[in-house]
């Protein structure tokens, strides 16, 4: 569900972002490629990455962006996304539980008024962090 | 030290123009869940803070263009994404026509504990119609032997 209004002084470092849990699977990872014109073989023939060494298909990378950013703004619906920054230290899979999470580390990010700074990754159902890095966010103030 | 085409090295290349519609956005919305009004719904989103449909930041995905600057890396059987850093200026719009714009800004090599890979750093500028800046995506491609491990 879409999240309401979020303030930028009504937050405070420590916060945690409401999670968002996902659960990727061949047909939405099919789906997302299908969006994105993407017709790379490995995100959606099983024996194509198994050819090239790998376990099983796997989501691409910006799908993982595109779910982190859909938890920022579902917990505060219509923040600015200002940066994203992300490293992938694995593979996000169809069958996979995730929950995407995040915190507040920073408040005036980057000396702006009313931007803060988060960490956020995706963690799967074994506690890895496929998906791992920060993001820059401007909220509305009550002024 | 690994084998590429060094002189392109920060040489821009325009990878071409797309014209936005509203339903690539909603498409694109709907195939991650988003359920935000400003995201899926034309009508509702007039009455939020975007002023009209906007398209979620990570829809630059969508944009493909047939051919990237390569700076032909002599190594590695597959190539997986490492990492991306993405800016964003301003939001993409139905009815936007965005320009790509690419370099490569870096490649080096560097050995972990499964063994030698090669970093390739490509910049991306997302530019609308109007000449603005929407934003930008500076993507890590790592080369490696095999494709078993990210790292």
């Amino acid at each position: 569900m879409s999240g309401k209004t979020v303030y930028f002084e009504d937050v405070d470092i420590g916060d945690e972002i409401t999670p968002l849990t996902m659960n990727p699977t061949r047909e939405t990872i099919a789906g997302y490629a299908k969006a994105c014109n993407i017709t790379e073989k490995r995100f959606t023939d099983e024996a194509y990455a198994k050819s090239l060494g790998m376990a099983s298909t796997i989501a691409p990378g910006n799908m993982g962006l595109a779910y982190l950013s859909r938890m920022l703004n579902d917990w505060a619906e219509g923040a600015i996304l200002r940066k994203l920054e992300v490293r992938f230290r694995g593979f996000v899979k169809p069958g996979d539980q995730l929950t995407c999470k995040g915190l507040v580390v920073e408040k005036h990010a980057g000396g702006s008024d009313n931007a803060i700074e988060c960490d956020v990754f995706i963690e799967n159902e074994n506690g890895d962090r496929p998906v791992a890095g920060s993001a820059t966010v401007v909220l509305p103030t009550r002024g | 030290m690994v084998e590429f085409d060094q002189s392109i090295l920060g040489k821009e290349f325009v990878l071409g123009s797309f014209r936005v519609t509203e339903e690539m956005i909603t498409a694109f919305a709907q195939a991650v869940g988003e359920t935000s009004p400003q995201y899926v719904s034309p009508e509702t989103a007039k009455n939020t803070a975007s002023g009209g449909l906007i398209a979620p930041p990570i829809f630059y995905d969508v944009f493909r263009a047939d051919q990237v600057p390569d700076p032909k890396v002599k190594f590695g059987k597959v190539s997986f994404n490492a990492g991306q850093r993405c800016e964003f200026h301003a939001p993409i719009r139905p009815g936007d026509t965005i320009t790509l714009k690419a370099r490569i800004t870096d490649v080096y090599e560097k050995t972990g504990r499964t063994g030698k890979m090669v970093f390739i750093v490509r910049e991306t500028t997302y530019e609308n119609q109007k000449g603005e800046k929407v934003a930008v995506v500076e993507q890590s491609q790592v080369r490696r032997e095999s494709g078993s491990a990210r790292e």
